[in-house]
């Protein structure tokens, strides 16, 4: 779905590949002889090449048919409103092709396919990217790369990487998960501290739910990684300015309401404003059993609410079987939303459209599975999300119809296989 | 003669090294020639999970995985108190986020000496019963 950029950066990589000057250093690096014998190990042709790839095939039901549970801001659609089962919440297939010519130089491409806002099965860029190590601790990046939000960012779409179906909706909810720019990565050692660095500078254009074109600039993303042992710890703070194209068209419309509509647009557009969060994250894993969580606080002064978002999770492991427990929640708050006041049949639904946009979003969900690894390279997950809406609040379920009762709960089964290969 | 000296010498530290790491299934080895000459248990964890790629007056260093899934799932048990689908699911974090790919696997014990005797810098595990006089069993320190 994003087409403005991955033409540039796969023809970046078509050159690279094909770019004799970096064949030619890498086959003269070969064939000198066996001084240090690490050279020995001839990288053949065929080793600078590796294919791998990972997928999920999933199934999931609801017992709501007032509104569907959806699991990216892109899907059209999920089980509950739409039907009552449905293999295209979690299935998806990603491949990637990583070439190594050298020692320093690599390139990734990593192709997904999944459903799209507009129902289609159309394979999207995911990575992009050339990487250069300048030293065995820094390198840097350029073309598209996953930005480090959250600590299951970068793999959210991994399920065989995951402990559960898939990282909590309150969580990873977000419109924004790419960008074409640059990347450094660095890490250092302090003692017995791992310390991992990873900034990612750019700009993402990509297709929401309802066909919106969301548009991200300047958007820059550094996340810090200690890690002692078992246990790591995260900090990261992202910032962009956003758009969303077509929501800001139909917020334009209060404009011809006088005043006090210019008021609201001018305080909701949703045009180039700044969005800034901050998250920290912790996770314990000695082998055995597993706890973590993270919680992350977004600064905004439009569209999406500025609040708190966390989760706490724990597993423990009985030989293959991993059964986990989860507990999200999100409260995200303007203060106050803004209502335009004239006659009921004409402001009505404006105010509606406002609310669903600019009001309250809370929303929490318990999560129990188990994961069962009953092969080295695919795990088999069944797991329940119970979804607690609550009143005069906005939630993250989709078509949800005029007689779903906000304050309800809904139940979401889901059965998933997860492989790598 | 030499030989003979050769033979005890790598008896001896198979016998020494049996006794040190009497609890493991595998011990560590490196070829005859390399500037290896102890890792901690930390080192070896790191090396092999890609955490590392160098050691101190080293360089870099390439670990070597065991294709027999029994021997590999022993060291990992082992040494990280992972098992192998952990393992798995730690590379695939790796992979799919452009970081690195996991160890080369070698399918026979006459690949494994091949490549230790051609690369000093190389690493490996074995069972104890396999090492040999074209081997160097690592102490652990």
């Amino acid at each position: 779905m994003r087409q403005t950029l991955c033409n540039g950066s796969l023809s970046l990589i078509a050159t690279l590949v094909a770019c004799p000057a970096v064949a030619e250093v890498a086959s003269l690096k070969e064939n000198q002889p066996p001084v240090h014998s690490e050279l020995s190990f001839a990288r053949e042709l065929k080793d600078m090449f590796r294919f791998s790839g990972f997928g999920t095939l999933g199934v999931a039901g609801s017992d709501e048919d007032r509104a569907d549970f959806v699991s990216t801001i892109t899907q059209p659609h999920g089980p509950g409103y739409t039907r009552d089962w449905t293999a295209a919440l979690d299935s998806r297939l990603g491949v990637q092709l990583t070439f190594l010519p050298t020692d320093k130089f690599s390139a990734v491409v990593q192709v997904t396919t999944e459903q799209e806002w507009d129902n289609s099965w159309e394979p999207d860029i995911e990575w992009a990217f050339v990487q250069y190590d300048l030293t065995s601790n820094l390198s840097i990046r350029a073309g598209r790369m996953v930005v480090p939000l959250f600590m299951f960012s970068e793999f959210r779409k991994v399920g065989f990487a995951l402990p559960w179906v898939r990282p909590p909706g309150e969580f990873y909810f977000v419109p924004y998960h790419t960008s074409d720019g640059l990347g450094v990565l660095f890490k250092h050692n302090f003692g017995d501290v791992r310390y991992t660095f990873y900034g990612t500078y750019g700009q993402d254009d990509s297709r929401l739910h309802e066909g919106i074109h969301s548009k991200w600039r300047q958007g820059f993303s550094l996340s810090n990684t200690f890690e002692y042992k078992d246990t790591s710890f995260r900090a990261s703070y992202s910032s962009a300015k956003m758009t969303f194209e077509e929501r800001d068209d139909a917020l334009a419309l209060f404009k011809t309401f006088g005043p006090q509509g210019d008021a609201i647009y001018d305080e909701f557009s949703l045009r180039d404003r700044e969005y800034t969060q901050l998250a920290f994250g912790i996770w314990h894993n000695p082998g055995k059993w597993f706890a973590g969580g993270e919680w992350s606080r977004g600064f905004s002064d439009s569209y999406i609410q500025p609040g708190d978002t966390w989760y706490i999770t724990s597993g423990y492991r009985f030989n293959k079987l991993t059964p986990y427990l989860m507990y999200s929640k999100t409260r995200r708050d303007h203060g106050s939303t803004p209502q335009l006041s004239g006659p009921p049949a004409t402001v009505g639904p404006l105010n509606d459209f406002l609310f669903a946009l600019t009001g309250p979003l809370r929303q929490s969900t318990i999560t129990v599975g188990t994961r069962w690894d009953f092969a080295e390279n695919a795990a088999f997950k069944v797991q329940l999300d119970h979804i607690m809406t609550e009143e005069n609040s906005n939630s993250l379920l989709w078509n949800v119809q005029p007689d779903f009762d906000f304050g309800d709960s809904v139940n979401v089964l889901s059965f998933t296989v997860d492989f790598v290969f | 003669m030499k030989n003979l000296h050769v033979k005890l010498a790598t008896l001896g530290l198979v016998l020494m090294c049996t006794a040190v790491e009497a609890a493991a299934e595998v011990v560590m080895v490196v070829g005859r020639n390399s500037p290896i000459q102890s890792l901690s248990r930390h080192d070896i964890t790191d090396i092999f999970l890609g955490n590392a790629t160098s050691l101190p007056n080293v360089g870099k260093v390439t670990p070597l995985d065991q294709g027999d899934e029994s021997v590999r799932a022993e060291f990992y048990q082992d040494f990280t108190g992972r098992n192998l689908s952990q393992i798995k699911t730690h590379w695939a974090r790796n992979i799919f986020t452009g970081r690195g790919y996991p160890p080369k696997a070698v399918n026979s014990i006459d690949e494994l000496k091949s490549l230790l005797q051609r690369n000093p810098k190389a690493i490996a595990y074995v069972r104890p019963e396999k090492v040999d006089e074209s081997m160097r069993v690592l102490t652990l320190k």
